[in-house]
């Protein structure tokens, strides 16, 4: 198994009026595997990285893997997703795999303006039964 | 003599901006194949912008007055303001004016009229307690008044409800004409 490409995934500016905001780039895991593979991908709360607060506000954000509107397989902090890859597996085949997002703004006084960050942690195993 | 004003206070966002960059990552290791577990960061970020907004409790103050000499009455509205920055606060009014017809044409007449914005805070117990943050006249014949709030912010990361008093104070008996009489209070929050 080989990492070939990963991508940091990006909101942007985001106006900071209620509403739902989806991301200005989108995250990329690419890797080549020859055999199937279980991906977990495990997130991080989208945390206040500015001053001036003791506890980091968070966003409310939610990820899904796939294409832009097929929400099937999402995640989010505290609730990881499992993916399990064997079709896809071939030998010197490169599987990518795009990461979207969305973060919910309720309340304008729910979050202070100013920088977000958070990460998300892939990992790649050979899946049960699977040639490592 | 009875002389109503109508107040009609305007919410605006005030919107900021900021701005991202996007990264590309290097890849995860020197060592291109692995037979176990492969572990890999993907990092996000995203930037809130500085926003508020006003909405409007109670927009109209209704003011009365019998029409004798320096006679002042005083009436409230009420707004919410929201925000996810430290704001200030300004406001811009005209006198309350009138237009009446006058023996070469019509006339205008104003009087004074004063606005007063206090935040509304919580005190001990849940006690109300009002914070003066603006106050201002616009006399008549001046055009119109501006002020802006000095000092701390008004507001940061918070939602509050302020109270606006508005009065309007006579001149002599005959400084102003019988009649209604109207005006409109703009308030416009900002970036501290």
């Amino acid at each position: 198994m080989q990492l070939t490409q990963l991508r940091s995934l990006d909101f942007g500016c985001m106006l900071g009026a209620p509403g739902t905001y989806s991301e200005q780039q989108t995250g990329l895991v690419a890797f080549a595997a020859d055999c199937p593979v279980n991906v977990v991908f495990a997130a991080s709360e989208l945390r206040y990285a500015g001053p001036g607060f003791r506890h980091s506000p968070v966003l409310n954000v939610t990820y899904w893997v796939g294409t832009k509107y097929n929400r099937l397989y999402s995640f989010r902090p505290g609730r990881p997703l499992e993916l399990y890859l064997d079709g896809a597996v071939s030998a010197g085949r490169v599987i990518e795999l795009e990461i979207f997002g969305d973060v919910e703004i309720k309340d304008i006084h729910d979050q202070p303006a100013g920088p977000y960050e958070g990460s998300i942690i892939v990992t790649i195993s050979a899946a049960q039964g699977g040639d490592p | 003599m009875r002389k109503v004003s109508v107040l009609i206070v305007v919410a605006l966002l005030i919107l900021g901006s900021a701005f991202a960059s996007a990264a590309s990552l290097p890849l995860n290791g020197d060592n291109p194949w692995h037979t176990g577990r492969l572990k890999g960061f993907v990092f996000v970020k995203g930037t809130v912008g500085p926003y508020a907004a006003i909405d409007v409790i109670d927009g109209f103050v209704n003011l009365d007055w019998l029409g004798y000499e320096r006679e002042v009455d005083y009436g409230q509205a009420m707004f919410e303001i929201r925000s996810n920055t430290a704001i200030k606060l300004a406001a811009e009014w005209a006198p309350l004016t009138t237009v009446v017809p006058g023996l070469f044409g019509p006339e205008t007449y104003q009087i004074a009229t004063n606005v007063n914005v206090s935040r509304l805070d919580q005190g001990l117990w849940g006690m109300p307690i009002y914070t003066l943050i603006l106050s201002g006249w616009a006399m008549p014949g001046g055009g119109l008044a501006s002020y802006e709030t000095i000092g701390l912010p008004v507001q940061a990361v918070d939602k509050k409800v302020y109270a606006v008093s508005v009065g309007g104070m006579l001149g002599d008996i005959h400084h102003q004409a019988a009649g209604d009489y109207g005006t409109m209070i703009k308030f416009t929050v900002s970036a501290f």
